[in-house]
Formats: structure tokens, sequence, C-alpha cells
């Protein structure tokens, strides 16, 4: 049971994460919530559908066993592509939406949707991983939720890697068919490439710690889009938002102030 | 109505309660660390790093209460200790008072209470904060160059004495 509730914990964390920054960075935020939910299947159907039975087949066409320490690199690399085209590719299925595509076109609108579907994607990811270590392996799963501290953080670094990646396709998105297509090809290499380290070190070819710096150091740098992002707004939608739920106190452009009409001040 | 007219800043007793607490609460983590460091090392870093933080807290607990707003026939001008802006009143296009939309990773000093330099917020986004309130009842001055966040004692009077100075 403490697997289910380390996942408890980072589902917790990742969706009030979520929450607040949608919310902040966006007025479409039902939308964006609504992505996000429908971008919680994802990573459980990509992993049964797709992955595990490709993954299958190639392990029974090279011969090879289950247990990736016995995987020679270059089925590694192999795996890592698969694993990069495969989720990459399902994260693009909120573009069948007319409503989402729409909301692409505006300048500064591939940021949030991005991170609504990273945050979907990860969460899901969180549960499916979640049941595979219960079915799995029981004794990891028996373990306390408050040993199970790698698991819960590395489950919300994810978050800020899943958003990049499939930012790059949504931001090219507005540029047309052939930069959005150059795009996703370059998420699904740069996801093959920040898998690299964790295959290495489930190949036990690198230690912990290295394992552990690199992936650190990817998601800081997978974050800095999400952190460089603010609205964008011009100054004339910045006046609008100001005065929308604000009281006005003062008008340069009027003959006298509103609120002294009204008597209130 | 006087050519400069000085307006004090909201009460400020929570950004002073709040800059206590996290006084104490680097204070406690120095002695904690003080007491149960293993080491030498450990004991440096238990009482230099509180102690940066600590002096960087104090410092703008110590101007916080000189926070104050001067309207000059020209300019407003908002102060907190040493930092001192200049606001000309003929680019001041409105003042709406309002709530502004937190944004958990914004620069700028906040705390709840007091909040300082440029923050952004997620519905407004950047402004120049020299307010006693980080988000609620901010008189947000907005200019030809972007936004300012202030919070005088004397709402009223302040915006009487910008009308004043631009009528001049």
């Amino acid at each position: 049971m403490g697997i289910f509730l380390a996942a408890l914990i980072a589902t917790a964390i990742s969706v009030g994460i979520g929450y607040a920054l949608l919310r902040s960075w966006t007025c479409r935020w039902r939308l964006h919530y609504g992505v996000a939910a429908a971008s919680l299947a994802f990573s459980p159907l990509v992993n049964l559908l797709v992955k595990k039975p490709a993954l299958g087949v190639m392990l029974g066409r090279f011969h090879l066993q289950p247990a990736v320490p016995t995987w020679p690199l270059w089925f590694g690399a192999l795996a890592l592509l698969l694993v990069g085209t495969s989720e990459e590719a399902v994260k693009l299925l909120p573009l069948l939406a007319p409503e989402v595509r729409r909301v692409l076109r505006a300048r500064g609108s591939a940021e949030p949707m991005a991170f609504a579907i990273g945050l979907g994607f990860a969460v899901g990811e969180i549960w499916y991983l979640a049941y595979r270590i219960h079915a799995n392996d029981p004794a990891t799963a028996a373990l306390p939720f408050y040993m199970l501290g790698g698991f819960v953080t590395e489950r919300i670094a994810t978050l800020s890697v899943h958003s990049f990646l499939v930012f790059l396709p949504l931001r090219a998105w507005q540029d047309g068919a052939a930069s959005f297509l150059r795009w996703t090809a370059g998420a699904m290499l740069a996801h093959a490439l920040i898998d690299t380290t964790a295959m290495l070190f489930q190949m036990k070819l690198v230690g912990a710690a290295a394992a552990t710096l690199v992936i650190l150091g990817l998601t800081f740098a997978c974050a800095i889009p999400f952190y460089r992002y603010r609205r964008e707004l011009t100054p004339r939608d910045r006046s609008a938002a100001l005065r929308k739920d604000g009281r006005l106190l003062y008008d340069a452009s009027a003959s006298e102030f509103p609120s002294r009409k009204d008597g209130n001040a | 109505m006087p050519s400069v007219s000085v307006f004090s800043a909201r009460s400020c007793l929570t950004g002073l309660l709040m800059s206590t607490v996290l006084i104490t609460l680097l204070g406690g983590f120095s002695v904690v660390g003080f007491r149960y460091g293993s080491g030498g090392l450990d004991r440096v870093i238990a009482l230099g790093i509180p102690l940066v933080f600590g002096a960087v807290v104090v410092f703008f607990a110590v101007i916080e209460p000189s926070m104050k707003y001067t309207v000059t026939p020209s300019e407003v001008i908002p102060s907190c200790g040493p930092f001192r802006w200049r606001i000309p009143i003929g680019e001041i296009r409105s003042i709406v008072e309002r709530n502004l939309s937190w944004l958990p990773w914004a620069e700028g000093w906040k705390i709840p209470g007091y909040a300082l330099f440029t923050i952004r917020y997620g519905d407004v986004g950047s402004v120049r904060m020299c307010a006693t309130s980080m988000t609620r009842r901010v008189l947000v001055i907005e200019t030809d160059q972007g936004l300012w966040g202030i919070t005088p004692q004397d709402e009223k009077g302040f915006i009487a004495a910008v009308e004043s100075r631009r009528r001049r």
C-alpha cells in the first residue's frame, strides 16, 4: 500500500502545482484542465497498447531477455527510441480537438497547453508505474510511503520534462506543418536522449549519484520555458485586465473621477 | 493643497510579523544546526547560511516602516528605505484598486504584507511594487511605462493629491 500512498502524494503535489500555474497563466483554464484530464489516459494507453507489445516483439525478434541489464547497448538505444516516439506521439492527441488547435494559433499559448498535457500525462504515468510496481515488485510496493521519497521526487520532476517535450511541437504549430513535424521529431529524439541516463543506470553502467545529478539538471533545464513564461499582455489588454475586477479610482482620460461621480470618494 | 504631500503606507504589521517569523525560523535552524552539527563545516554552514538570509530579512524588516508615497507637483515618488522610484504624474493613465493574482515563483521581495521591486502577477503581468500588501487591496497605477503597486493609508487623499496636480 505504501506505493499507492506515495503515488497519491505525488499526484496531490503535481495537481496542486498544475492547478495554481494554469489558473494564473491562462483565462481559458477550464479548457486546459479538460485537456489535462483527457491526458491522464495517455500514459497507460501508450504503455499497454504500444510500448509493451512492441518491446515484446523486438525482444523476441532479437532473442533477448526482458531484464534491462542483459540488453546490449544498441538494443537499449532502440528501446529508448521506441519510448520517445510513442510517448511524444500520444501527447499530441489533444490536437485532434478543433478548440485546442484554435487556441494554439494565439501567441504565447503553447506553454500553458503543453503544461496541461504534461500534467495529465505525468499524473497518469504515476498511477501506471505504481500499478506496475505493485504487480511486479511487491517488496518495494509494501515499503512505507516515506521510504519511497525517490519515487515521489522523480514523478514530480517528470512533470516539467513531459511538459517541455510536448511544448516543442506545440510552439511550432503556429509555424506550419514542416516546422511542426521537425520539432515533433526533435522532441522524440530529445525524449530518448533525456531517458538515456536512466537507461544507463538500469544497465548498471552509471552510478546512482551521477544519474541523479544529470536527471535533476535536465529537469531544471526543462522547466526554464515555463519559468520564463508570462502571459503576453499588450498595453491595451493589460489596461482591460487591470480594470476588469478592480475599482477605478482615477482615469486620466475622463474629465472627472468615476468614484466621485458615484459619490464614493 | 501643499505643493508636496506625503502619504504613509497602510499598516505594515503583517509584513513585520512575517519578517519576525522568518527571522525566528532562520535563527532556530541555526541553533539546531550549531547544537547538533557533527563537525566544524556543519556548524559553519548552520551559522553562515541563516546569517546571510537573516541579514537580508532584517534589512527589509527595518526599512519597511519608512515606506511612503510623496506627491510633488510633477511626480509621485514611492520610497522605502534607500529605494526610491519616480512616476511622472503626466504619464499616469489610471489608478485602480484591486486584488492581484499571486504567482508562486515571481521574483522580487514578497511576503504576506510586504512587496517590493518588480513582481509578476498572473492577471496583469509585471507590477513594480512598493506596498505593505502582496496581493490584497493594492492601488495599481497604470502608466505608459508599466504598472506600479502602492498601498497608501489615505487612499482618497492620495487620489485627490494626484488629481489636483494633474489639473494644474
